[in-house]
C-alpha cells in the first residue's frame, strides 16, 4: 500500500529521518546490489552499503526529484566500485565461463541458454565485452537508467552512450548465439 | 611492403559480424526494452539475456545493513547546515547547540512541504487503500514513524486514525495523555490488580486526613465554635456568653428549627468494582522494527572518485543524535 510519494520521503531523508532512509534503501537497495554485483566486485554487501551510507549523508547537497536521485546514487555507487577495484587491484572476481567445462544439458541449444540462465552464466557473458560496453548495458537494464542518465554518470557523451551500447549488444548477442551454436 | 592481416579470400570474422549482428539505435533501443524486432528474429537469445538483466535486482534482496548505514537506518542522521553539510561529524562528541528560533529556512521550507505533501496525500486517500501514486513507499515506513511517535501531531493523528480503524492496533496519537500529566501508570495498573478502587476506603481516608479530630489545635475552625454547631452540647448562647458581650446575650436560646434529615449516604457496594485489564503497560511498546545496527565497519579513506559526495562520510560516533530534533524530543516523550 502507498501513501507517501517519493518527493515527500526525500524531503524526509533529507531531514535525516530513519524511516525515509529505511524507505529508499527498501527500494533502491536490491537494484543497486544487483548492479555491483554484476560488476564482479569482491565484495559487493560492503560496496552497496557504503553507497547508500555515502548517498544518505550527501543528501543535503542533492537536488532533483526521482530520475534525478536515481542517477545520483548509481553515480556514487558506480564510484564505490571503481573503488574497490582500486582497493583490491584486481579485475572482476568472476570466473571465465567455459562452456565445455558446463555438463548441463538441455533439450536444444537456444532453450538451454534460455532455460539454464544463471546470473552467474550472464555475468561471465557479460565478462566478454568491454569495460565500457559493460557498464552500459548493465546501467541501462539493472539501474534502469535513460541514456542521458548513463552518460551523466559515466562522464561521456550521449552518442558516446549510443554507440557503446549498440555495439555491447551486437557483441553480446554474438556470444550468446556462439554459446547456443556450442550446445 | 604492406602485408595484408587475412589472406585473401578468406572472410574476416569482423566482417561476419558486421552483417549479421550490426545493430541500429532503434533495435537497440528495441531489445533494450524487452521488444524482438520482427525483422531480426535472430535477437530472440539476446533479448532473453537482456530480459534476465534487467530482472536482476527483483531477484537481489538488498544486503543487510551494517557499519554507518546500519546506524543511519536505525537511528537517522544529525542536521545539517544551510551548506549541506552535517553538523555533527565523525568522531566528534559535540551535538549541535539548541536553535534558539528553530530550523533554518531552507530547512523550514523542508519540513513544511514535507508536511504538506503528507497531509495532503492523507487526505486524499481518505483510507489506506489509496493506490500508487508515483513512487511508492512502503505503508511500514510510514506506520513505523507513527508508531514511534516521530511524526507531528497532525500527520501523527491522520495515521494513527487510519491504521486503529483497518487494524487491532493501537497508535499514539496527539489525543493520548504525555507522560508529564499522565497518571503513573505502573501505578493504575496495579490498583486494577488489587481490585480495582474502594470508595468508601478513600472517603475514609479523606476523613481521616482532613476531618476535624486531625485539625490542629488552636486552629480557625476550632476558635470558631458557631461554625461547628455539630460538636455535641455547644450552642450559640454558650459562645455569646464567653464573648465581651455576654452581658446583652439572652437567657435562652431560641428553640432552632427542625433541621432536615441528612441525606442517607450511598449504597457502597461490598465488592469493589472489577477494573478493566490493565492496558497502560502494553501501550508505548509500538517500538519501532528498525534493523538493529549490526557491528562497526571498516573505516573507508579512499574518496579519490566520489567528488560530487560529500565530505562526511566518515563514520559517527556511536549515538549519534537523530537527524531531527522534534523527532527526537517525540521518541522521548514516550511513556
Amino acid at each position: 500500500v502507498s501513501v507517501l510519494g517519493f518527493d515527500e520521503v526525500l524531503a524526509a531523508a533529507r531531514l535525516g529521518q530513519a524511516w525515509a532512509f529505511r524507505s529508499l534503501y527498501e527500494q533502491y537497495g536490491g537494484r543497486v546490489h544487483g548492479y555491483v554485483t554484476s560488476k564482479g566486485v569482491p565484495e559487493p554487501e560492503e560496496v552497496t552499503n557504503d553507497a547508500f551510507a555515502q548517498a544518505f549523508t550527501s543528501l543535503g547537497r542533492f537536488t532533483g526529484g526521482e530520475a534525478e536521485f536515481r542517477s545520483w546514487l548509481f553515480t556514487i555507487a558506480h564510484r564505490r566500485v571503481v573503488d574497490a577495484y582500486r582497493r583490491s587491484s584486481t579485475r572482476p572476481a568472476a570466473l571465465p565461463y567455459e562452456p565445455d567445462a558446463d555438463l548441463r544439458e538441455g533439450p536444444s541449444a537456444e532453450q538451454a541458454v534460455l532455460d539454464q540462465l544463471a546470473d552467474e552464466r550472464v555475468r561471465a557473458l557479460l565478462d566478454r565485452l568491454g569495460e565500457d560496453q559493460r557498464n552500459v548495458l548493465l546501467l541501462r537494464l539493472v539501474a534502469d537508467l535513460t541514456v542521458e542518465q548513463v552518460a551523466a554518470t559515466l562522464g561521456k557523451s550521449e552518442a558516446s552512450v549510443k554507440a557503446l551500447q549498440r555495439r555491447g549488444l551486437a557483441a553480446l548477442a554474438k556470444v550468446v548465439e556462439a554459446e547456443a551454436a556450442r550446445r | 611492403m604492406i602485408r595484408p592481416r587475412n589472406p585473401l579470400g578468406v572472410p574476416c570474422d569482423d566482417e561476419d559480424e558486421m552483417r549479421t549482428h550490426r545493430l541500429d539505435d532503434a533495435t537497440a533501443e528495441a531489445v533494450l526494452r524487452g521488444v524482438v524486432p520482427a525483422e531480426r528474429p535472430d535477437l530472440h537469445s539476446l533479448v532473453a539475456v537482456t530480459e534476465h538483466l534487467r530482472g536482476l535486482h527483483a531477484r537481489t534482496a538488498p544486503p543487510a545493513p551494517a557499519g554507518q548505514l546500519a546506524r543511519l537506518l536505525d537511528s537517522g542522521l544529525a542536521p545539517i547546515d544551510d551548506k549541506g553539510d552535517q553538523l555533527v561529524t565523525a568522531g566528534s562528541k559535540a551535538r549541535p547547540a539548541p536553535q534558539v528560533s528553530g530550523l533554518p529556512k531552507r530547512r523550514k521550507n523542508v519540513v513544511t512541504e514535507l508536511l504538506a505533501g503528507i497531509a495532503a496525500k492523507l487526505g486524499a486517500a481518505g483510507a489506506l487503500t489509496k493506490g500508487a501514486a508515483g513512487v511508492s513507499i512502503a505503508l511500514a515506513s510510514v506506520t513505523g514513524a507513527a508508531a514511534a511517535d516521530v511524526l507531528p501531531d497532525a500527520v501523527q493523528d491522520r495515521v494513527a486514525g487510519a491504521v486503529e480503524q483497518v487494524s487491532p492496533f493501537d497508535m499514539p496519537d496527539s489525543a493520548d495523555a504525555r507522560p508529564d500529566v499522565a497518571p503513573d501508570g505502573a501505578e493504575v495498573s496495579r490498583d486494577a490488580q488489587d481490585g480495582g478502587v474502594d470508595g468508601r476506603q478513600l472517603s475514609e481516608d479523606a476523613r481521616s486526613q482532613h476531618g476535624p479530630e486531625t485539625l490542629p489545635k488552636g486552629g480557625a475552625p476550632e476558635d470558631a465554635p458557631a461554625a461547628r454547631p455539630e460538636q455535641p452540647g455547644q450552642t450559640g448562647l454558650d459562645t455569646a456568653n464567653t464573648t465581651p458581650a455576654s452581658p446583652n446575650a439572652p437567657d435562652t436560646a431560641p428553640v432552632p428549627a427542625e433541621r432536615p434529615a441528612p441525606a442517607q449516604p450511598e449504597q457502597v457496594p461490598a465488592e469493589p468494582p472489577v477494573a478493566p485489564a490493565p492496558q497502560a503497560e502494553q501501550r508505548g511498546g509500538n517500538a519501532d522494527t528498525a534493523p538493529a545496527p549490526a557491528e562497526q565497519g571498516t573505516q573507508d579513506t579512499d574518496r579519490d572518485s566520489a567528488q560530487e559526495e560529500a565530505p562526511a562520510t566518515e563514520r559517527a560516533s556511536e549515538g549519534q543524535a537523530t537527524g531531527d530534533q522534534a523527532a527526537s524530543d517525540g521518541q522521548d516523550r514516550r511513556p
